[in-house]
């Protein structure tokens, strides 16, 4: 278990305090639970984003690779190289594409 | 020009491309995207753009999109580059097109790459990606 002196605002350490009330009331060790958990939280997602941002895309042609790179650019740069006709082409990507998702409130159908 | 309210609704001007087969829209200029934090996806366009993209011409991807009424839509989708000219940055990622969409649409994975500030009182949009 390490000690760590942090400086926070006094409107961040209001609400701060004021979660840790909400979430853990008045006993001991609600302040550094908190703490810990919005952490890892925090972690978690640069973490993601890292990880996303090093994404990578294949083409495939009948299921067969033939071109992989980091960027669409790239990819294509490649596909142009080795005279891959486009057409026909399943570009995949290491970024996940949900199969479901919400479509908010702009897409309707007519 | 950066983000900014056009009846209230915040919008985005992108460019979209294909490079792979080398196809832009809009042709010439920027497009308006509206942000939409509800549309979990990257970017939705009208058929017709998706068309002019030529982006069906490749093996497509078909996803369910769930509406805010409950009903689902189909969509048909593909990999694609937006370009963000007035931030100078480019992101690539899965631009699909729902049958009856009328506009483009920027959703929560192209936006997660920015902080973005509406100020309804004064109309101002502040927008700034990521560190």
């Amino acid at each position: 278990m390490g000690t760590i002196t942090i400086v926070l605002s006094d409107d961040i350490e209001k609400r701060l305090r004021e979660a840790v009330r909400r979430l853990y009331g008045s006993g001991k060790g609600g302040l550094s639970k908190i703490i810990g958990d919005a952490l890892e939280s925090y972690f978690a997602t640069i973490e993601r984003s890292a990880t996303e941002s090093g994404s990578s895309f294949k083409a495939l042609k009948e299921g067969v690779l033939v071109a992989e790179a980091n960027t669409l650019d790239e990819l294509a740069s490649v596909l142009r190289s080795k005279g891959v006709e486009p057409r026909g082409l399943r570009i995949i990507s290491t970024r996940h594409v949900k199969p479901v998702a919400r479509g908010g409130y702009r897409a309707r159908p007519t | 020009m950066s983000p900014y309210f056009l009846d209230n609704t915040p919008v985005l001007e992108v460019i979209l491309e294909n490079p792979i087969m080398n196809k832009r829209f809009p042709s010439d200029g920027e497009a308006l995207a509206v942000v939409d934090t509800g549309y979990e996806g990257f970017l939705l366009v009208p058929e017709s753009i998706f068309h002019e993209l030529s982006l069906e011409e490749f093996a497509t991807d078909q996803r369910q999109l769930v509406l805010a009424n409950g009903l689902s839509v189909r969509s048909v989708g593909t990999f694609g580059k937006v370009v963000l000219s007035s931030f100078k940055i480019r992101f690539d990622g899965f631009i699909e097109a729902v049958h009856g969409a009328e506009e483009i649409v920027a959703g929560t994975e192209l936006i997660r790459n920015f902080t973005i500030t509406l100020d309804y009182c004064v109309r101002k949009i502040e927008a700034n990606k990521c560190k």
